[in-house]
């Protein structure tokens, strides 16, 4: 669905895109992770043709942009860096500027594709305040329904969570799931690790302008080997799995073991109670931490590597720096 | 995208409002001047003022004179550097994009957009002014001109002392208001390009109007004589030529032909530009 | 910031396509410029023998003296400091109108046989003056190049050299050059270059040099020029009805003359110059001396009027200088010199200019001024 090959992009002297190779295939709800300011929004504008590349080969739907931008586009449904609209205008009119823009459908059936976009996202219930009184996460589900005015193939979607409730998230994640599996390739690109693990099937995780992982999420939750265990009786666990623990937190046990079905049967056996038992998994942020450095609106002065970093629009966007994940790492039980 | 664009002109209260305000200017004039029957003195103050109180039908050409000098070339360059710029501001614009609306095209349906605000509004000045000045002033007594062969009659005095058939009158502010037009375009070609430059419109609208500035004082400097051929600004008064007798077209030749030049070339520039720039809005 | 490659001939294209269109003129104005055999005696034969040639045009005409604004002369020093635009349509000597352009305005001049018709936007006035004017205030049509050439080259005596200079095209015209350098050095008129068409002599370009200054003190040329002949309906006035029309006698000059001098009789010399004879017996009680360049009137200002305007010359910077018999006040440009003279004892300045060195006015005030105390 979407193929970059060595795609780059300079800003004067700085690299916001540094030979990055996506490869995001039909079908896929694909999570493109990164701090702020490491290129997501840079590379999703490139894929639009909004940003033109530096060097590289860019392909959307077995086409080359921006070439082709004319047949590629309008099957590609968008939501970049938060909604826009026209604020004196009311949520319909907007939508039906838009839809009338560009290669327009038929006039005829504008209020049905209107409507049908509303009721998706929730918002058919709309009159015709002007979208200036819009709360934030109403203007964020009228930019959804602007995606998906003409029933795109292809959803890119910039920091689409933001704004939203957490009600809003959810239904939000539900109707990507449900276009999803209608046959709409999802990308959506985040920097909020509990969206991307709970919806995406495949990530992508970009750190300074660099591509620096790519892989499906379950392989990346792959099991440790570990087993951990809780258990009342923490000490005779650990004497007898002696050699095998090999980290101990008041009842909570990390052993090396193959299988936690065969390890609980020995402590069963030995007497030992068992409150939890599980594999292991690696957590998505473990993973996302162990490949990328801090968020990059960091300005450490100590390395010269890290460069100042301006986002696409060259400003900061107020988000919370850094990649922020829940609490806990993903254990699984 | 072009129905969209006018979709959008005539659905934002703003360009309401800049059309009534340079309506109601010439408006309040006239009312002024009627009340007190005190018009500047041929030759002072905005051209053809002083002879609106003998005939309103000239009404129209003097509102317009009273709106070129400042009035009309800021709401142009204030609508104008809003075109592109504006849709960036407003976070517009790369959804328009990726609707997708070439860029080109879009260019291209936002001077469309300029040309009819351009237009409406020129018109609308002229229109308004028409009924102001018939309903304040009155139109000249018909009267026919002797010695001719021909009697026919005279709706106003022209620059020249000879009067001028309401056909004749007609006409020469016709062309009195698409001189004024194209020179707006003119100013609207440069605010265009400068919308293209720069996210922020009130910029463009600045650049606009400190080109104007320049080209005006460089207008009057005989220093710059060389350059002054080229100025925008040089012919801008150039459509009073329409109120001689014999019409004198060699001002308003060159002024039609300037601003062509800044059209096509601003155009040109803000097409060079816009279709290759990041949109990083 | 990286350019885009497309941007990049994009651009090339904008910028090209601009160089053309702004070098389009200089391109034209580059174009070699036919030259011409003729000889300076024929081109000044041919330039005088063009009364007769129709044209129209528009002609500019910057003048920079530097002359302090006088009161009542008004649209004299306008005319002789700054830029005259005006369009002439010119069909016979005795068929011809010239309109003086103005931002809002015109101030127009129609000959229509022996009436002249001064149209005048301001005061919505056409004033028919009846006869012609031996002596009047120059307007702007004096500053046509065919009627400025015509003059300057009739003011031009056998001593003064005459040679071609390069051809010029002015207004589309190939013109070729005549070089006047007047051979009296009383005059401060340095040269009077004229560019006119080779073939039948209608001059399209006058320049005027003075002593000391190598840029033209005046320059007055055609911006566009057609030998069309104007239909006669162009040149006669056909006022409005609202417009006022007043026929007088007067002489522009009647204005500012004090009817005592009116049959003054002038000395026959001043200054060395002769008087000169004015058709009509000297209407307005003004008089020239001199001959050739070196010449210059004298007008004599009534009291209040004169006073005013020395004291405005005087305001201005012009130097006071001191007569037998008088005070005077002169005004010194590159080409015109003025000399506001006043006897002590009356309420009268004379009025001195010309294109002549300082002391020949002021010899001739004086002599003036001498034959005043000589009478009781």
């Amino acid at each position: 669905m979407i193929v970059t090959r060595s795609l780059t992009k300079h800003f004067g002297s700085f690299t916001a895109v540094d030979h990055v190779d996506l490869e995001v295939q039909e079908g896929d709800r694909y999570g493109f992770l990164g701090p702020n300011g490491s290129g997501k929004t840079t590379v999703i504008r490139m894929l639009l043709g909004l940003v033109y590349a530096t060097s590289g080969e860019i392909e959307v739907m077995g086409m080359r942009m921006p070439a082709r931008s004319a047949q590629v586009l309008p099957h590609v449904g968008s939501l970049i860096e938060g909604p826009s609209s026209y604020g004196h205008m009311s949520g319909r009119a907007n939508l039906a500027l838009l839809d009338a823009a560009g290669t327009a459908g038929s006039r005829r059936t504008r209020k049905l594709r209107i409507n049908e976009a509303l009721e998706r996202v929730g918002l058919d219930g709309i009159d015709n305040r002007s979208v200036r009184k819009y709360s934030l996460g109403m203007r964020q589900r009228l930019g959804l329904a602007a995606a998906l005015l003409r029933s795109p193939r292809l959803l890119v979607l910039d920091e689409p969570a933001n704004g939203l409730d957490p009600q809003g998230i959810r239904e939000m994640r539900d109707l990507l799931v449900e276009l999803n599996e209608a046959g709409t390739t999802v990308f959506l690109s985040s920097h909020q690790l509990s969206e991307v693990e709970q919806l995406c099937t495949r990530v992508g995780i970009v750190d300074r302008g660099r591509l620096v992982l790519q892989e499906r999420l379950e392989a990346l939750r792959a099991p440790t080997g570990r087993v951990v265990v809780h258990s009342p009786d923490a000490d005779r666990a650990a004497a007898m799995l002696d050699g095998q623990v090999q980290h101990r937190e008041g009842d909570r046990l990390v052993v090396t073991a193959a299988d936690a079905t065969e390890l609980n049967a020995r402590l069963v056996a030995a007497g030992v109670r068992v409150a939890q038992i599980g594999a292991e998994h690696r957590s998505l942020e473990e993973t996302v931490f162990a490949v990328t450095g801090s968020g990059s609106d960091r300005m450490d002065r100590a390395d010269h590597v890290r460069h100042p970093v301006r986002d696409a629009r060259g400003t900061a966007t107020g988000q919370d720096g850094g990649v922020t994940g829940p609490p806990a790492g993903g254990e699984a039980g | 995208m072009i129905r969209v664009e006018l979709v959008k002109l005539a659905r934002r209260p703003r360009n309401w409002a800049s059309v009534a305000l340079l309506c109601g200017l010439p408006l309040l004039v006239a009312v002024f001047v009627a009340v007190t029957h005190l018009a500047p003195p041929p030759g002072q103050g905005p051209a053809l003022l002083s002879e609106v109180l003998s005939s309103g039908s000239l009404y129209p050409a003097a509102a317009l004179a009273i709106v070129l000098p400042v009035f009309l070339p800021v709401a142009v360059a204030v609508f104008a550097g809003d075109s592109i710029a504006g849709e960036a501001d407003s976070g517009m614009l790369r959804y328009l994009l990726t609707r997708p609306v070439g860029r080109t095209r879009l260019l291209w349906a936002k001077l469309v957009a300029l040309t009819v605000y351009v237009v409406t509004t020129v018109v609308l000045i002229a229109l308004t002014a028409y009924a102001t000045g018939t309903l304040l002033f009155g139109s000249q007594p018909v009267a026919a001109i002797r010695g001719s062969l021909t009697t026919s009659s005279v709706a106003a005095t022209s620059l020249s002392g000879s009067g001028l058939s309401p056909v004749q009158l007609i006409l020469r502010t016709l062309g009195a208001v698409a001189f004024i037009a194209v020179s707006m375009l003119g100013v609207a070609a440069i605010a265009l390009f400068l919308s293209t430059v720069t996210d922020s419109s009130l910029g463009a609208a600045l650049g606009a109007l400190a080109a104007l500035i320049t080209s005006e004082v460089l207008v009057t400097l005989n220093s710059a004589s060389a350059i002054n051929p080229y100025l925008p600004t040089r012919y801008w008064l150039a459509w009073i030529d329409f109120f001689r007798q014999p019409i004198l077209w060699r001002n308003i030749d060159r002024g039609f032909a300037v601003q062509a030049i800044y059209v096509g070339v601003f155009l040109a520039a803000a097409w060079a530009h816009f279709a290759t720039k990041d949109i990083t809005s | 910031m990286i350019v885009h490659p497309r941007a990049r001939w994009r651009w090339a294209v904008v910028v090209c396509g601009t160089v053309l269109l702004g070098a389009f003129p200089a391109a034209l104005a580059a174009l070699p410029v036919a030259g011409s055999a003729v000889s300076p005696a024929a081109l000044r034969a041919r330039i005088m023998a063009s009364a007769s040639l129709p044209y129209q045009g528009y002609a500019e005409s910057t003048v920079d003296l530097g002359l302090p604004p006088l009161p009542d002369l008004q649209g004299v020093s306008n005319l002789l400091d700054g830029t005259t635009d005006q369009y002439a349509w010119y069909r016979s000597p005795r068929h011809w109108r010239s309109d003086t352009l103005t931002a809002v305005g015109e101030d127009d001049v129609y000959q229509v046989c022996g009436a002249t018709y001064l149209w005048n936007y301001s005061y919505n006035l056409l004033t028919r003056v009846l006869g012609t004017e031996p002596v009047r205030l120059p307007r702007a049509a004096d500053l046509l190049p065919p009627a400025l050439a015509r003059q300057l080259l009739g003011l031009a005596s056998a001593a003064d050299h005459l040679s071609r200079l390069p051809s010029l095209r002015v207004a589309g015209v190939d013109a070729a050059g005549l070089r006047l350098v007047p051979a009296d050095p009383a005059t401060t008129v340095s040269a009077v270059d004229i560019w006119a068409d080779p073939a039948d002599g209608l001059p399209v370009e006058v320049r005027i040099m003075g002593r000391g200054t190598s840029r033209p003190v005046l320059v007055s040329s055609f911006l566009q020029v057609s030998q069309r002949r104007p239909a006669l309906a162009t040149v006669i006035p056909h006022p409005a009805p609202g417009v006022d029309v007043v026929t007088t006698r007067l002489s522009s000059l009647n204005g500012f003359l004090n009817e005592d001098h009116r049959r003054h009789p002038w000395p026959p010399r001043l200054g060395g110059l002769a008087r000169l004879p004015i058709a009509g017996g000297g209407l307005a009680g003004v008089a020239a001396y001199g001959s050739g360049f070196a010449r210059f009137a004298l007008v004599p200002l009534p009291g209040t009027t004169g006073s005013r305007i020395v004291d405005a010359a005087t305001a201005a910077g012009a130097a006071k200088v001191t007569l037998t018999g008088g005070t005077g006040v002169l005004i010194r440009t590159p080409l015109l010199t003025v000399l506001l003279a006043s006897p002590p004892f009356r309420g009268i300045t004379f009025l001195f200019a010309g294109a002549v060195s300082p002391a020949l006015l002021e010899s001739a005030a004086s002599d003036l001024f001498s034959r005043f105390a000589s009478r009781p």
